[in-house]
């Protein structure tokens, strides 16, 4: 059914318009009937009932294996977020240093931020996690977890970094996503002001490993995880010991992991806290702690 | 349950918002079976879409089942106070279009089929087929993109501000599509303006 529009509506939505394109008179008639005969032309095609009922079915049939799945799902997602933002993570470093400047504005109306995500939290090991030391609900409501989620939801998904000039506040680096029509050597030829900003801390600003373990441990005492038999909590410096030999990333990491070990050897609670502004950002724990 | 607002001059609106969040939070809380709600709120203006983008009937059907299992598969990744739930869907399904027309461009340009006549099934008067078909005629011209934003606004009635969270674009861009393609479908179709400023006349 096509809605009906008053003359009023049609010129407000031709209003709309003019303010960018001023041939476009929202006051002449001929324009409003132009549009109101536009809008009026859309086919009017119908939903077949049948069908609609058949996927309604499937959609509820969906919706109870999802509930009754719900919780064996969600370890196997975190492998492959885990796999996928790894992979990420090595295509923006083997990319940054062939990237060159030069104006190519094309391709800038091509490319399109992602959507931003909401990611899930881990809340165990490999398997399905039982909460020993942390219920469903208490994770629902705990506050640090809170802003992990919202870190993730703020940050775009960057495909590749390259370095931007440094600004006032510290190093910048500009973060691009692409749709997959745009070839890499386009996307590294397009000018900076293509991408999206994402500040990152040079390694002069980086906070120190005092404080960095400060913050990891005092949301470990916090949840009471204190009682745990766990060794010297340990910043996982994985910069310093990435198979790589001098290799430094040209920026300090986002995030730091802070590992509090069992005597088993085996990663027990891991902390990461975001070095930029020294909130804890995630947690995650073994099954060897079950 | 589904409230609506309805206006005086009989325009249906879209749902109060908070009862559509406090549906979504409800699914996201566990109770999935809830989603059939927001299928019932949707469904119709999520095939229309499709339809209106494809133009073919079956296509529609299948890519309308695929966006709202998606939709619920993805639920818990859906953050109210980052957007609507509306952008929200037809980010989807326009992206599984785009998939679809993807996987199919080494066989045929589906881009360039967009063709009001594969539907069988157009319920039209005379009167307004004879105007339809100058103007579909003069919207196959146009791009696919100037094609989809005037579609989404003026079939679709979404906002510009949510077409523009829909294709990432900003909003002042859409507004500078939809006026050059509405400018453009205007010039291309001179008889539907001669017939129009006539019908003016008469009035």
């Amino acid at each position: 059914m096509t809605k009906k529009y008053t003359d009023s509506d049609i010129q407000k939505m031709l209003v709309d318009i003019a303010e960018l394109v001023p041939e476009i008179d929202p006051h002449d008639s001929e324009w409003r009937e132009f549009l109101r005969e536009f809008i009026a032309s859309r086919p009017d095609i119908q939903f077949n009932e049948q069908f609609a009922q058949e996927l309604r079915v499937r959609v509820l049939e969906r919706a109870q294996l999802l509930k009754n799945k719900k919780r064996t799902v969600l370890p196997q997602w975190f492998k492959l977020s885990g796999m996928f933002a790894a992979g990420a993570a090595v295509c923006a470093l083997i990319m940054v240093p062939m990237i060159r400047t030069s104006e190519f504005s094309q391709i800038q109306d091509e490319l399109a931020p992602v959507a931003n995500m909401k990611m899930d939290r881990m809340r165990g090991g490999s398997g399905e996690p039982e909460m020993a030391l942390l219920t469903m609900e208490d994770a629902e409501t705990i506050p640090e977890f809170e802003i992990d989620s919202m870190m993730v939801k703020e940050r775009r998904a960057p495909t590749m970094l390259r370095p931007l000039p440094p600004e006032e506040d510290g190093e910048m680096a500009a973060a691009g996503t692409l749709n997959s029509e745009i070839g890499v050597s386009e996307l590294m030829m397009a000018p900076d002001s293509s991408f999206p900003k994402i500040p990152q801390l040079s390694w002069e600003n980086m906070p120190s490993d005092d404080q960095i373990l400060k913050v990891a441990t005092e949301f470990f005492m916090k949840r009471n995880f204190d009682n745990l038999s766990v060794k010297a909590p340990v910043l996982d410096k994985w910069w310093e010991n990435n198979g790589e030999g001098n290799w430094k990333p040209e920026f300090a990491p986002d995030r730091v992991g802070v590992v509090f070990a069992s005597g088993n050897g085996l990663e027990d609670v891991r902390i990461d806290v975001d070095t930029r502004t020294l909130e804890v950002v995630w947690m995650s724990w073994s099954q060897s702690q079950r | 349950m589904t409230f609506f607002l309805k206006s005086r001059t009989t325009k249906w609106k879209f749902p109060i918002d908070m009862d559509e969040r406090s549906l979504i939070s409800a699914c996201q809380s566990g109770e999935t079976e809830r989603f059939a709600e927001l299928y019932d709120l949707y469904a119709d203006r999520i095939f229309r879409f499709i339809v209106h983008k494809t133009m073919q009937r079956d296509l529609a059907e299948d890519l309308t089942s695929d966006t709202f299992l998606r939709a619920l598969e993805k639920l818990h990744q859906f953050d109210p106070e980052k957007g609507q739930f509306s952008t929200w869907i037809y980010t989807i399904a326009r992206n599984l279009i785009t998939d679809h027309w993807r996987s199919y461009r080494e066989h045929r340009d589906i881009e360039d089929v967009w063709d009001l006549s594969s539907l069988d099934d157009v319920v039209d008067s005379t009167h307004k087929q004879l105007i339809s078909e100058k103007l579909h005629t003069a919207l196959r011209d146009l791009s696919s993109e100037s094609r989809e934003i005037l579609m989404m606004r003026f079939w679709q009635d979404l906002s510009f501000a949510q077409i523009a969270e829909v294709t990432g674009k900003s909003e002042g861009a859409v507004k500078m599509t939809a006026g050059r393609a509405l400018k453009k479908l205007r010039a291309d179709a001179p008889i539907l303006a001669s017939f129009i400023a006539i019908s003016i006349l008469f009035q």
